[in-house]
């Protein structure tokens, strides 16, 4: 069982660390692709031919195209990334004090849609049929539909507006205090309550099926309450299917992070990444990929190791592979 | 015969599901505003009107005014051509690309179903910002970018479930009757492969066109779509963010209206859904 888990992990992070390297070269190459001269774009029309040569031999832009990629690659692997173009400020140093900020919006918003999503799910199903089901139905389609930054701007009209309970924007530097997570609380909610709904549509359906399998009326038939049965065993059989699928989610968390670091203004990498993008400082844009893909990927190998953890059944393949 | 009854208590099963129905006429409804704005909208959607910044809802502007004093309900109608264009055409590439693609995936196998599965794959989790901002660097501003970024997200989900289907139906025995009769292998899948993917299709064709629409309203949002002056829900949003307090119809009115429309196609799919019978999970 814990070899089969050490397995796992390995092959799993062998494959992001592969899914890495391809993202990165895809990106770096598109880049090279982009019509017209990014050096040109940068000193705008007025220059001198030498201040020219200058920076295009500063960022290895001179060399071919193949050999730029090689020598990227060797100063990633020593943890050097360039510099951004604008401010001439260290990509990696930016991105390293930015990370944790948008890790930390990611992970709460994830205590926000697992527990919320779960708990309604769960409910759902036990008063499956009943009004509460259709309601509980009902609610999560609205969820589903509303886009993030529109939760997060009615959120900010009646918390922060109206009832002046929370701050609208900004953000305090980490810090165990109220004076931190008071930021925290609106930008979690209007990125994790959209998920909420996805996981409690999905963890119901998931939980119906169970409910119909023998092992359910066995544990009915030896005496166990309905509501034992539930907690018991249909709950953790049922959450299988789910934790699949939150690797999926933590997706659109990734990408719904940025929109909501832009409408609260919260200094993430997300919004390092736009205003590299508006100002096609390319080092920049590639660090930032390279990040948020680095934070999508170790997430999934996080819930790959769950997904073994919950189902000692599953295993990297089939034994008889390796035969 | 019994064929042509079966056919005919779906659509009737279509027509009765309420959830298909309401959403439908929603739909028809979105479409028509939003074609025939220039017909239906009070003003142009770019007409600035500086005493009128901000102006509440009212006779002459009935859902208000923003900030340079254009009115609120023109500018949505005008978005939602956008909206539902980018939705409508990014689902409609995905579709014509990813189904056959996975259809022959599923259908071949071998070395080309193992190299489109890994591509799938790899593609599939992908954030769609992240795609989506390196189309835009490298096609530049335009609906197309915009349009492609979203359907290269969405193609993976169409060919998985296509490869699926295909796998599936590739072991019946009517595709060996099929074969034994003399078929070729391009004909077999347009005839007898192909049509078998029709009703999942269309129930995540439904869903793909909500989710484009969502999409498009975040990638205007961050600023990644057209170019103003140009009428978008996302961009008209988050243009009203920093007016919220002094005019909340600014932000409440785009907001709804993205909400509307996204309803309106995940609704159309549940019903769909249900009519057809195939899981959640299947999706």
């Amino acid at each position: 069982m814990r070899n089969a888990l050490f397995l796992t992990a390995l092959s799993r992070i062998a494959t992001a660390v592969a899914t890495l390297l391809v993202v990165a070269a895809v990106v770096f190459f598109l880049m090279r692709l982009i019509p017209g001269d990014p050096v040109l774009n940068w000193l705008g029309s007025n220059y001198d031919k030498a201040d020219y040569d200058r920076l295009k031999a500063f960022y290895g832009l001179d060399l071919p195209v193949g050999q730029q990629f090689f020598v990227w690659v060797q100063r990633l692997f020593q943890g050097d990334l360039g510099s951004s173009v604008l401010t001439n400020l260290s990509v990696v140093e930016e991105l390293l004090r930015r990370i944790p900020v948008t890790v930390e919006l990611i992970v709460l918003a994830l205590l926000v849609a697992l527990p919320v999503g779960i708990g309604a799910g769960i409910w759902a199903a036990w008063r499956y049929g009943r009004p509460t089901d259709h309601a509980l139905l009902t609610a999560t389609l609205l969820g589903i539909s509303l886009p993030e930054f529109f939760v997060g701007a009615l959120l900010m009209l009646a918390f922060s507006l109206e009832w002046r309970l929370l701050p609208a924007t900004g953000f305090s530097r980490f810090a165990w205090s109220w004076e931190h997570f008071s930021h925290l609380v609106l930008p979690a909610l209007a990125l994790g309550l959209p998920r909420a709904a996805v996981i409690c549509r999905l963890m119901r359906g998931s939980l119906l099926e169970v409910f119909g399998r023998p092992f359910i009326r066995a544990s009915l038939a030896k005496g166990l309450s309905r509501k034992a049965t539930l907690f018991v065993h249909a709950v953790r059989n049922a959450l299988i299917p789910v934790v699949t699928v939150i690797g999926l989610q933590i997706g659109y968390l990734v990408a719904g992070a940025v929109v909501v670091e832009k409408l609260f203004v919260i200094p993430g990498v997300g919004a390092y990444g736009l205003n590299a993008v508006f100002a096609r400082d390319y080092p920049s844009v590639q660090g930032f990929i390279l990040v948020v893909a680095t934070i999508f990927l170790v997430a999934n190998v996080i819930v790959d190791l769950l997904y073994v953890w919950l189902d000692p059944r599953i295993r990297i393949g089939p034994r008889t592979a390796a035969a | 015969m019994s064929n042509a009854r079966a056919r005919a208590s779906l659509s009737r099963r279509i027509w009765n599901n309420a959830k298909i129905r309401y959403s439908c006429f929603l739909i028809l409804a979105l479409l028509l505003v939003t074609v025939g704005a220039g017909l239906i909208a009070p003003h142009t959607y770019d007409a600035i009107d500086a005493a009128a910044s901000y102006a509440a809802p009212g006779s002459n502007y009935l859902l208000g005014a923003d900030a340079l004093g254009r009115d609120v309900l023109s500018r949505v109608l005008y978005g939602g051509r956008l909206s539902l264009a980018v939705g409508l055409l990014a689902t409609l590439v995905a579709v014509l690309i990813g189904v056959p693609i996975g259809a022959f995936a599923g259908y071949v196998g071998g070395v080309a179903d193992w190299v489109i599965s890994r591509v799938v794959d790899l593609l599939l989790p992908f954030p769609v910002i992240l795609l989506a901002i390196v189309t835009k660097m490298v096609l530049g501003d335009g609906l197309l970018s915009v349009v492609i970024a979203i359907s290269l997200v969405l193609t993976p989900f169409f060919a998985r479930m296509s490869r699926a289907k295909a796998l599936s139906v590739a072991q019946l025995p009517f595709i060996e009757a099929a074969k034994g009769s003399g078929l070729g292998s391009g004909r077999i899948m347009a005839m007898h492969v192909l049509p078998h993917c029709f009703q999942p299709v269309l129930i995540m064709a439904a869903l793909s066109v909500a989710f484009a629409i969502l999409a498009e309203a975040s990638l205007s949002f961050l600023g990644l779509g057209l170019p103003p002056p140009a009428p978008s829900w996302g961009s008209d949003l988050q243009s009203a963010m920093s007016g919220f307090q002094l005019a909340p119809w600014t932000v409440l009115v785009p907001g709804t209206a993205i909400t509307l429309a996204v309803l309106a196609f995940n609704f159309l799919g549940d019903g769909l859904r249900d009519v057809f019978d195939i899981g959640e999970r299947f999706l």
